[in-house]
């Protein structure tokens, strides 16, 4: 069978052997990374659902002999039931184009098929297109958080 | 057979004009990713080193618990900032080394860059499979524990 490929031009970069073998041992790594990541997403979004359905028990107990207790363990478990399945979610897609990324470069490389390679680094790009905007959001709610907490401590202060 | 099949790749697949578009994106956020963790492992180094642990009384033994803790903060934001640099200087040479190869079309430099994410990869993998140990070697020793406890 005839590989899917575009020949490029001789004088443009071209993936030659080393470049082909550090882009495989990158796909091969990128690609462990996102399965333990897909196991963790999995693991969060399980412990989620037991911390929430277990607040909830509990909440159950007390709502007869403790009522603010009960509705405390009621608002901690759908705090943590929402915050671990949001986690979840939000760490699967870089996850899920970190895979995309290592398998469909080792596809690309083992076949020589240019499309898949271009994909390949449509989804690293996407990867790290996810990661910087949730880095940036994450610096910024760092510095938001620095900043209130001067705030705080100056007023507590005076 | 896999000469033939490097040979053959050679000139086969290269970076066209979709995969270099890519790979010029991947470089800009790629190198936000890097900047980014550099500034908060170094805000959060400063914090840890001049933040002020406050404790509620001012007892001899309340003194001793706020040092220890801030010992342990200095410690622990320290130690991460190493390892988090070491990472991060391997995903910012990548794309220093990336882009130049991209903007003068050198196949050297783009492979100097290859072999950085390729590098930055491994690291991090290493270091999952580290904890992984760790946490499993962690629940066998509590399973074990349990257990032990448990027949007498």
């Amino acid at each position: 069978m005839e590989p899917n490929s575009t020949p490029g031009n001789l004088f443009d970069l071209q993936i030659d052997a080393q470049s082909n073998g550090h882009l495989f041992q990158a796909a091969k790594w990128a690609k462990f990374l996102s399965v333990v990541g897909f196991i963790c997403c999995g693991l969060l979004a399980v412990y989620g659902i037991f911390a929430g359905i277990l607040f909830g028990s509990i909440s159950r107990n007390y709502n007869d002999s403790n009522p603010p207790f009960g509705a405390a363990a009621n608002l901690g478990g759908a705090f943590v039931l929402v915050f671990a399945v949001a986690g979840a979610v939000l760490y699967f897609f870089p996850c899920l184009y970190l895979f995309r990324f290592g398998s469909k470069m080792q596809t690309a490389l083992r076949n020589n098929d240019q499309n898949h390679l271009t994909n390949s680094f449509g989804n690293l790009k996407s990867f790290y297109k996810f990661l910087g905007i949730l880095t940036i959001i994450g610096l910024a709610l760092f510095f938001l958080e620095i900043i209130f907490v001067m705030i705080f401590a100056s007023r507590a202060v005076y | 057979m896999e000469n033939e099949n490097q040979l053959d790749s050679f000139f086969k697949i290269s970076f066209d004009a979709d995969a270099r578009e890519h790979l010029k994106t991947i470089v800009l956020w790629a190198r936000i990713c890097a900047i980014c963790a550099f500034i908060s492992y170094t805000i959060a180094l400063i914090v840890a080193i001049f933040g002020k642990t406050v404790s509620p009384t001012y007892s001899e033994q309340s003194y001793q618990v706020s040092s220890n803790l801030k010992t342990w903060t200095i410690a622990s934001a320290l130690i991460s900032g190493i390892i988090g640099f070491a990472i991060n200087y391997f995903l910012y040479r990548f794309t220093a080394e990336a882009k130049q190869g991209l903007d003068v079309v050198d196949q050297v430099k783009l492979n100097d860059g290859l072999i950085n994410l390729k590098t930055y990869f491994k690291i991090i993998g290493v270091l999952f499979l580290i904890v992984l140990i760790i946490v499993g070697l962690v629940l066998l020793f509590v399973i074990i524990g349990s257990l032990g406890r448990g027949t007498y």
